[in-house]
């Protein structure tokens, strides 16, 4: 460290870097305002934008999520399946998926679990006249990064993705 | 590896946000400072160690912030550049009983800061009696009074 006199006194001020500071300090102070922003408008987790949306193109299948969330916080998702006929429904989510999160609870339950290449199918009775099933998934991101899957039903696919914060 | 990736994420983010903050916001700790010092304490804790209570990692997690906390001393200690960002030069804040108003702007203090560290340090009951008045590295402000007042 340079020891300077400046009148009586000896001191290390450095009057260049002090400038090169400041505006250091007020870039900081700026990106740290953006952070904050960010955050409120949901892209650094669930914030002000609500949550994200993907439908199958003939709008049988539709999920709704937080397409930012934390590790190892809990997080929601839902699934909407129509269907044209009663009875048993099947729905699959993508197996790498459901891999990379901890499956906490599947609302309502499913009646059987059925493992696939690639996929785990889940499958539900519904009542005689309901055409239509609601699905919440409670889970926990188990990494960090992009997280991409994909929901189906009969011949409905949707694609969703999910980036996790540390 | 997770708990050493942690401990140094948090270290170098904490060193960074804590020196932009300035040297005045923490060295005047007033009641609700202190406050906020301990919800900043709360919040690294549960980051710091997620769902894993372990003495294990917490044993890594300390030996990780004392090691970098060690190597930096080390570092600053070698190379005068790094040691200025990190911690900070004494700034002349008043010089002849003429406080620098540009200074003082920038570091977020005003006259009546130096009349209070006048007052504690020294005694002294004006402006005019201060020979220096500097900004330290740690926030503290030092004054030097005038010769005939000393």
């Amino acid at each position: 460290m340079d020891i300077k006199r400046v009148g009586d006194i000896e001191i290390e001020e450095d009057a260049a870097y002090q400038r090169r500071f400041h505006k250091a300090q007020r870039v900081s102070w700026a990106l740290m305002s953006l952070a904050v922003l960010l955050a409120l408008a949901g892209l650094a987790g669930p914030g002000l934008s609500g949550t994200d949306e993907s439908e199958s193109p003939d709008r049988a299948v539709k999920t709704e999520y937080n397409g930012t969330v934390f590790h190892q916080k809990d997080s929601e998702m839902t699934i909407k399946v129509k269907t044209s006929e009663g009875g048993r429904l099947s729905v699959w989510i993508s197996r790498d998926y459901l891999e990379s999160v901890y499956m906490k609870q599947m609302l309502p339950r499913p009646e059987e679990v059925i493992a696939a290449e690639g996929k785990i199918y889940f499958g539900f009775r519904l009542d005689g006249s309901a055409r239509e099933l609601e699905i919440s998934l409670y889970f926990q991101p188990l990494r960090v990064g992009r997280l991409s899957g994909s929901i189906g039903s009969g011949k409905s696919t949707v694609e969703f993705s999910q980036f996790v914060f540390p | 590896m997770e708990p050493v990736l942690r401990g140094a994420a948090m270290y170098f983010f904490l060193l960074i946000v804590i020196r932009v903050a300035g040297k005045r916001t923490l060295a005047e700790v007033t009641t609700f400072d202190l406050v906020l010092l301990l919800i900043i304490g709360e919040s690294t804790q549960q980051a710091l160690i997620g769902n894993d209570f372990s003495f294990t990692n917490a044993f890594i997690l300390i030996i990780t912030l004392i090691l970098i906390d060690i190597g930096l001393s080390i570092i600053k200690q070698r190379s005068g550049r790094l040691d200025k960002w990190i911690e900070g030069t004494p700034v002349i804040i008043m010089k002849d009983g003429a406080p620098l108003t540009e200074t003082l702007r920038k570091a977020r203090i005003d006259e009546t800061d130096i009349l209070e560290a006048a007052r504690k340090l020294q005694g002294l009951e004006r402006l005019e009696q201060i020979k220096y008045a500097i900004l330290e590295k740690d926030g503290g402000i030092t004054i030097v009074p005038k010769d005939e007042y000393r």
